[in-house]
This record gives structure tokens, sequence and C-alpha cells, in this order.
């Protein structure tokens, strides 16, 4: 099936893995303001925040390492769609929770935009990803051409998916803008 | 290479070009949004006046000092009075901007953090504020008609109120500054008068 060519594959991975390390980095590098994003959803007992916040950042890491080797890609790609999944879940909590305010932590730059069923559609989009990304048949190396696919491939996606991400940021602004006119 | 390998190339070229466009644009939407959205910090108080007297509230410091809040500094310093509480999450996120914000002005502002209720103990080791002034009083809020949090109010060193707002963020908090250096309570206002005075 041509959906589980190497190609494919290739390109989910390469997707997955720049979403993750983009992910772990902002977390990485915004620590204080991720261990308060922890907190405000309320998931996790107050004591622990620091502590998990530091195996949240870990796992994505160790997910990507997962990933990127061949012997473990499908259980890397098993262990990314239970993260995608985790993540909906604690936003998915917090909504029926009626805590729209809090910030997703999502987006770089600290925008503080809140959470909204948006974001559980986007981690829902990124999901068959994961499952092309677990599934390869006829593995062969791929050629320089075939490469350059692969990176033209993922990056689109991934331009794309911040695009999608910049938008449902913006919606909360564009809603208050239309309450206020 | 074959026509067909020419045209997927070409056609990535412009679906790559494209997502960044779109990309783009949806920054710039979002930088739009910032922009039209109060610039400095949202100057809503039923209380306050700028250039009034600042509310004089006796408060106690957390080890048990009395203060005297709003009292005219007789070092002619000003204060810059900053409403949290250990459970409102900008507050935190505002905690590093606040100790930049009191170590670079030491020359002429103290700070005061301001609150109530319990639980003040270990948010004040937990985010290191032991070297600063926290007071803990109900009244002070209420007299200085404080209704959403993270709220700074600016006193100058005559103990008038200089500015005061709603802050976010650190913009918001530089704009407290902002405003009391132009003389105008608040960034809103001295863009409505810059305006009136523009349109005359």
């Amino acid at each position: 099936m041509v959906l589980h060519d190497p190609i494919v594959n290739a390109s989910a991975v390469a997707l997955l893995c720049a979403i993750l390390i983009g992910a772990a980095l902002h977390k990485a590098l915004d620590w204080m303001a991720f261990r308060e994003t922890l907190r405000s959803y309320r998931i996790v007992p107050d004591a622990a925040v620091g502590f998990m916040a530091l195996i949240v950042i870990a796992i994505e890491f160790s997910v990507v390492a997962l990933l990127v080797l061949p012997g473990t890609r499908s259980l890397g790609a098993g262990a990314t769609s239970l993260l995608l999944l985790m993540y909906s879940a604690a936003i998915a909590i917090n909504l029926a929770r009626g805590r729209t305010e809090i910030d997703c932590g999502c987006s770089w730059g600290g925008s503080g935009h809140g959470i909204s069923a948006w974001l559980l559609l986007r981690n829902a989009a990124l999901l068959p990803f994961a499952w092309l990304a677990g599934t390869l048949e006829n593995p062969r190396m791929l050629g320089l051409g075939e490469i350059g696919l692969v990176a033209a491939a993922a990056t689109c996606f991934f331009v794309l998916y911040q695009a999608a991400d910049r938008l449902i940021a913006n919606a909360p602004g564009l809603r208050s803008l239309r309450r206020s006119g | 290479m074959s026509w067909l390998a020419v045209a997927v190339a070409l056609l990535f070229a412009i679906v790559l070009v494209l997502s960044l466009l779109v990309f783009a644009l949806a920054r710039q939407v979002g930088v739009l949004h910032e922009r039209i959205s109060p610039v400095g910090a949202l100057a809503m108080n039923q209380r306050l006046e700028v250039g009034d007297d600042a509310p004089i509230v006796a408060a106690t410091e957390l080890d048990g000092t009395p203060l005297m809040v709003g009292e005219p500094s007789a070092a002619s310093r000003s204060t810059l009075l900053f409403f949290l509480s250990p459970t409102c999450p900008v507050c935190k996120t505002l905690l590093p901007v606040l100790k930049s914000i009191s170590s670079r002005e030491a020359g002429w502002l103290d700070l005061v953090l301001a609150s109530d209720g319990e639980g003040h103990e270990a948010f004040v080791a937990e985010y290191g504020l032991g070297a600063h002034c926290y007071v803990l009083s109900r009244d002070l809020g209420l007299l200085y008609g404080v209704g959403k949090l993270p709220y700074a109010v600016l006193i100058d060193e005559r103990g008038r109120i200089a500015s005061f707002g709603l802050v976010n963020s650190r913009e918001h908090l530089e704009s407290l500054f902002e405003a009391k250096e132009r003389g105008a309570g608040s960034i809103q206002d001295f863009l409505a008068r810059d305006q009136g005075s523009g349109s005359a």
C-alpha cells in the first residue's frame, strides 16, 4: 500500500519529531511558565508539579529518540499517540470544568491563549501521522531525491501545523473583538 | 529528469511557499490582535483617580512589622503596590518581571506586594520573595478598589496616585511608569489626550 511506503513513513516521523522537539524545547526554555501551566491544569497535585514537568519534557525527548531509531519506531509511534491522547484528555477535563481561560502552554512565546475544542481537533489531526510513522512495509534505503521529498513534505506539514496553531491562538482575540465591536 | 519529477518539485515549491504565506498571515493577524488590545495596563477603578492622595492604610508585613501603605515617603521614593494572590497564575508569571524592575528601579522605587488570605509563607519561600515587602491586608484591596488580579498601583513620592491598572504583562507594568513620567494616568488617557490635541 502506498501509504506504507518508506517515503510516507519517514515524512510522518520527521513531522512528529519536529513537533515534539519544538514542544519539548519550548517547555524546557520557558521552564517557569511551563510549571505554572501544568499547575493551572490541576491534574497533578501541587507538590508534584515540578517533578512532573521534568518528566513530561523527558518523555517528549525520549519519544523523539524512539521515533528516530528504526528498531523502536513503532514503539515511538505508539508513545506519540498515547502522549497526544493524554494531552487531549487534560485539555478535555479542563474544558469540562469550564476552565477555558488557562494557558494552553502549547505555542511559542508564551502567548497565554486559553484552551478550546480546536486543540482537541489539532491533536486528533496528528494521530494519523503517528499511525503512519508506526507502519512500514518493505523498508529500503532512501535515495537523495526521495530524502528531498521527505524533507519537503515534512516542512510543508510542519509549517501548516504552525499556521493552524497560530490561528487557534488568534481565535480568542477575534472573539473578544467581535464582542466589543 | 522526467516531466513528472519536475512537476512534483515545482508543486512542492509552490505548496511550501503558500504554507509559509498562510503562516505569516496568521502571525500577522495575531500581532494585530495584540496591537488592538489595550497596550497599557487596563485602568479600571471605581475608587482611585490619578493625582488624588493615595488612601493611607495600616497593614502588617508577613513578619508582623507594621507598614503604612500610601504615606508620602520621607526619602522621596515612589511605591509600586502590586496586588497578587498565591492562586493567581498570571501573578506568578509576573514575579520575575517584578523582581527585575524592583532591582533596576531601586534608586527611586519601593515594591510592595499586597495580598490577603492564607498560605503566604510557603508562596514567599517557593518564589524567593523574602527580600521584598509583602503585606497582608483585606482593607488595602478594598480601599484601592482592586477588583481583578494582578493589579498594580503606582504611588508617587508625594503620596499621590500616579497610575494604576490591571497588569498582565511586562509591557503593562512598564506602561504604569511611562504614564507617571508623562503625567497621564494611563496610556489610554495619554493617547486620548494626544489624539485630542492632534485633531484640534
